[in-house]
């Protein structure tokens, strides 16, 4: 089995910051976590979260225009990835961490034929013959379940489904075997049911290669489908990170807390009433003084408007950025009709 | 999957406001082949219902939704709406009658005018339709309810708000005509899931206020249960099941809803995944397959599935079904 002790990934401080016309966004601020090998980590949060600017910053690969902080260091299988030079990077990316992204037509070359788009690759890192790298090719898209194989080499990517295409890039991502794949939204533009051939591909593909997975997705079903430990992410930062099981069950964060209250659940009666957040996600340029999640928390005191809450550990491996968070007698048992009942939360958890 | 057969269909003195009989819509490629978009479906509502259209990609459900606006006209069939056929209905009498008829869509700022500012966009329909007596009033009427203070939002351009708030603007528009039935296309779905259940409480808020009947089109299984009354489930063109939420979800009885719930991710981490298999990738709606159009796809399958489409039929109270072996 894998050794979860021993870090493949760890990642300190790092704080990303883009320049705008309306002044510095901080998209990622002192955000740090390690990954064990084999581990899948899933990462939650809304749109402008943060969560894609993570993992691009771990990578490296976000451009000119974003600044990633002095103190940040990302130390990936003993190395300082941070230290890398451009030419070192380039056989890093593909063969040591892997991509796969949301939206398949993007990623893919639309004027090139599919085999160039996995032969190249592998030729490229792996370093063998134009023959061994089409049927490594071929034997890569048989793998991840594309019927036809070897004709779908000619083929261009339009003239596969969603589906099909979603499956062509994860056969690029795992064509050297890496020991880490990023998998940002990678099903959010597909339809559930093909949704759920996706990720149960992922998950047998990290079981047979022994790969590390960071599963980015802000669907709280998929993450708690398929992940070791989740990290939520609100405004930049990391506020909650736990086993998937303790998330869900031992919920401490008033923001994950909400999150699970407001979506619909199919295992709810229907009419159930839905518990909305008010609000939206701050202004990243203009955040707020203490806690970020204050102005929309139910539960905000004076306090979380001036001081900003760090992650802490409970001691257990559960960590929470509160100063007042859930209590653990936490009911989240649904009404069906009348109005939307107060948070149910024992006094100690309000103090 | 059949589609075709109208045992679920409810009698008119049901107060039934709309009637979908038989509808076929068609496309034709630029190869001069013939897209089967819907084929044959039927379906009604009744005053004050949620009706929940669901399905993949390529089930035909936002086409049916644009075909009873008549946006195109369909291709066969009938839509009856208030008691008036709309289908051949052309030019003024059919714009009339659309006002009680309106949108929303799935993404909230590109189906706002960017160029105009939130009171014009709203009073729109007003300025064709009635004259101008109480406009501003009515119009700053439907803003507050929808949850936005006039005076603040009235001037200002939809790219001064989020996509909850542009959502919310598109609904005051389809509200200040005084509709009675809504077709909601995705209405949440281009939202952030924090926003998603703003929007969701605030349809049904505003369809108990104004009297309404919902159409809700979308994809997301949990949120048609959540909101609808009746649930039709589509899949290439046909219905295949139709039933009161609860019981359609506590028990599926068409393989396709089986395939589709067994699908959701549940966010409960003990629950895991589930071992469902799914085989196979959607059929062209250019060659559906013969017989039911799910059978390829189908863990239940049999060769009478290949020659006899399956008719809806009744299969417990108020849950009707088109497949020759139900689970």
């Amino acid at each position: 089995m894998t050794d979860r002790d021993v870090a493949l990934l760890e990642v300190s401080h790092l704080s990303t910051t883009f320049e705008t016309q309306r002044g510095p966004l901080r998209a990622v601020d002192d955000v740090s976590l390690q990954l064990g090998a084999g581990e899948t980590l899933g990462i939650v949060g809304e749109s402008g979260s943060g969560k894609s600017v993570l993992v691009r910053s771990i990578m490296n690969i976000l451009g000119r225009r974003a600044t990633i902080s002095p103190e940040s260091r990302v130390v990936f299988d003993g190395r300082d990835t941070r230290a890398l030079r451009m030419s070192e990077a380039r056989h890093f990316w593909g063969r040591e961490i892997a991509m796969v992204f949301q939206d398949p037509m993007t990623s893919l070359n639309p004027v090139r034929k599919i085999g160039r788009q996995i032969v190249e690759p592998i030729r490229f890192h792996l370093g063998i013959d134009e023959r061994s790298a089409t049927e490594r090719a071929v034997s890569l898209l048989d793998r991840v379940g594309i019927p036809e194989a070897r004709r779908r080499l000619d083929e261009y990517p339009h003239q596969l489904s969603g589906g099909m295409r979603q499956r062509v890039t994860i056969a690029i991502a795992i064509s050297c075997e890496p020991k880490l794949l990023v998998a940002d939204e990678p099903t959010t533009a597909l339809d559930v049911t093909v949704q759920k051939q996706i990720l149960d591909l992922l998950a047998e593909l990290q079981e047979e290669l022994g790969m590390s997975m960071i599963l980015i997705t802000h669907d709280l079903g998929v993450v708690a489908a398929y992940a070791d430990r989740i990290a939520v992410m609100y405004a930049g930062r990391i506020v909650e990170r736990a086993s998937a099981i303790e998330l869900f069950e031992q919920t401490r964060h008033p923001y994950t807390e909400a999150l699970l209250r407001s979506i619909p659940r199919i295992e709810h009666e229907s009419h159930t009433v839905l518990n909305a957040i008010r609000g939206r996600p701050p202004d990243m340029t203009a955040r707020p003084t203490g806690c970020s999640f204050a102005p929309r928390c139910e539960h905000a005191r004076e306090r979380c408007r001036e001081d900003d809450p760090r992650l802490t550990d409970d001691g257990r491996g559960h960590e929470y950025a509160c100063f007042f968070p859930v209590s653990l007698s936490t009911t989240t048992t649904p009404e069906r009709t009348g109005p939307a009942g107060a948070p149910h939360r024992s006094p100690e958890g309000a103090r | 999957m059949a589609g075709t057969g109208a045992a679920h269909l409810r009698d008119d003195a049901d107060d039934v406001v709309l009637r979908v009989e038989d509808l076929v819509v068609e496309f034709r490629t630029r190869g001069n082949q013939t897209v089967k978009a819907v084929s044959g479906i039927s379906f009604d509502a009744r005053a004050g219902e949620t009706i929940g259209l669901v399905g993949e990609s390529g089930c035909g459900k936002s086409t049916t939704g644009r075909a009873i606006m008549q946006l195109p006209h369909p291709t066969s069939g009938s839509i009856r709406f208030e008691g008036a056929e709309l289908t051949g209905l052309e030019g003024e009498d059919l714009r009339r009658l659309r006002t009680r008829l309106q949108m929303i869509f799935q993404d909230p700022i590109s189906s706002l005018n960017p160029r105009r500012k939130v009171r014009d966009i709203v009073a729109e329909g007003l300025d064709i339709w009635r004259s101008p007596g109480d406009k501003q009033q009515t119009v700053d009427a439907v803003l507050e309810n929808v949850g936005l203070d006039p005076q603040m939002v009235g001037g200002r351009r939809p790219h001064e708000f989020s996509g909850g708030q542009c959502q919310r603007i598109c609904v005051a528009r389809a509200l200040v005509m005084d509709p009675s039935i809504i077709i909601c296309d995705e209405p949440v779905s281009a939202l952030d899931v924090s926003v998603q259940a703003q929007i969701l409480n605030l349809l049904k808020s505003m369809k108990a206020r104004y009297g309404l009947t919902l159409i809700f089109i979308a994809h997301d299984l949990a949120v048609v249960k959540n909101v609808s009354d009746r649930v039709v489930v589509m899949y290439l063109g046909k219905i295949c099941e139709v039933a009161t939420p609860d019981q359609l979800f506590a028990r599926p009885r068409h393989p396709y809803t089986d395939l589709l719930l067994a699908s959701i991710p549940v966010p409960d981490p003990r629950r895991g995944r589930s071992e469902r298999q799914i085989v196979g990738e959607l059929p062209s709606p250019i060659d559906p397959p013969s017989g039911c159009r799910f059978r390829t796809r189908c863990p239940r399958a049999q060769p009478i599935c290949a020659t006899d489409e399956p008719e809806i039929r009744p299969i417990d109270d108020d849950h009707y079904v088109a497949c020759h072996f139900p689970t």
